[in-house]
């Protein structure tokens, strides 16, 4: 019995993850930070550029949440989406970047192109552990496969393996990579997820329950 | 009566019942949720989520609230903190139960 209330909390906790839309959000800020890493816009104009970028993003995405999947399925707040847990969430994530900030830049004044080369692979960890985790929590394959993929390409990217192919990369090339690999594997992901998710019947109740 | 079948019989009726204790479960993983959610979580009829539903409010357990999103209505549920405690101690009591046989 309490085994059946388990599996419904989980099931409950999926429903989140189940429009692929918050994939396809990931996936095209990856992208877009990757894009514009490659093509560098030096200081302000880039990070403005990112900001616009996540903004539009963000604006499409409740667009898409409110006008084609609320009236599908329903709203619901998830545990975490309230007023005083965004407030933790966001001071736990500003202590986090800020301790990320610090090796970043203790990394990169470094002058050691090896050393600012392993920031890929603590990238790919760090984002790769946040996906397995979650995906072992809510039992959801594809974020196990998502956490997989980034623990990859941070391996692959930084010099760990000493790959031929990237040995000559500076340190912007290498995660400018990361990001379009993982933005696309995040895309391709959401995409399917989304396709299927529209595909599926509307699931009214049964007039015989 | 055993000490382990008394243990079954004290357990809240309310949350028992297979319906309301599917409504309370999903509640519990949420903050809150409209009515087509849990309509659609639980595969109930509206007559019969409306019904379930008031039955928790009576009983303290849910907070029912009429809003509008746009011009659609919309009927947020959320667990009150008795519920939440409700559903802590039924989930407990039947741990006990099926740990005693």
């Amino acid at each position: 019995m309490n085994d059946s209330i388990d599996a419904l909390i989980t099931r409950t906790r999926q429903t989140f993850y189940s429009d692929g839309l918050w994939e396809l959000m990931a996936g095209c800020i990856s992208l877009c930070g990757g894009l514009l890493l490659q093509i560098s816009p030096k200081g302000n104009r880039g990070a403005m550029v990112f900001g616009a970028c996540v903004l539009v993003i963000f604006l499409l995405y409740s667009v898409l949440k409110n006008n084609l999947v609320h009236p599908r399925s329903g709203y619901a707040v998830y545990k975490g989406q309230g007023l005083r847990a965004h407030i933790i969430a966001v001071v736990k994530r500003a202590v986090l970047l800020a301790a990320l900030t610090g090796v970043f830049v203790t990394l990169r004044t470094q002058n050691n192109i090896t050393a600012q080369a392993w920031l890929v692979l603590l990238l790919g960890i760090f984002i790769g552990a946040g996906w397995l985790w979650q995906g072992i929590r809510l039992r959801i394959t594809r974020l196990l496969l998502l956490g997989v993929l980034s623990l990859f390409l941070g391996t692959v990217l930084s010099p760990l393996l000493g790959l031929a192919a990237v040995q000559g990369m500076n340190i912007i090339d290498r995660l400018s990579w990361y990001f379009l690999f993982l933005g696309a594997g995040f895309l391709a992901s959401g995409t399917i997820t989304f396709w299927k998710y529209l595909r599926s019947p509307w699931q009214v109740g049964d007039e015989t329950a | 009566m055993t000490k382990e079948l008394r243990r079954l019989v004290e357990v809240d009726r309310l949350i028992h019942e297979p319906a309301r204790l599917m409504i309370v479960a999903i509640l519990s993983a949420v903050e809150s949720a409209d009515f087509l959610y849990l309509q659609r979580e639980t595969g109930l009829t509206k007559g019969n989520l409306s019904s379930h539903l008031a039955r928790l409010e009576e009983g303290g357990y849910v907070q029912i609230e009429k809003t509008y999103r746009g011009k659609l209505p919309l009927t947020i549920c959320r667990l009150t903190r008795a519920g939440q405690n409700a559903f802590q101690e039924y989930r407990k009591h039947l741990k006990k139960f099926v740990e005693s046989t």
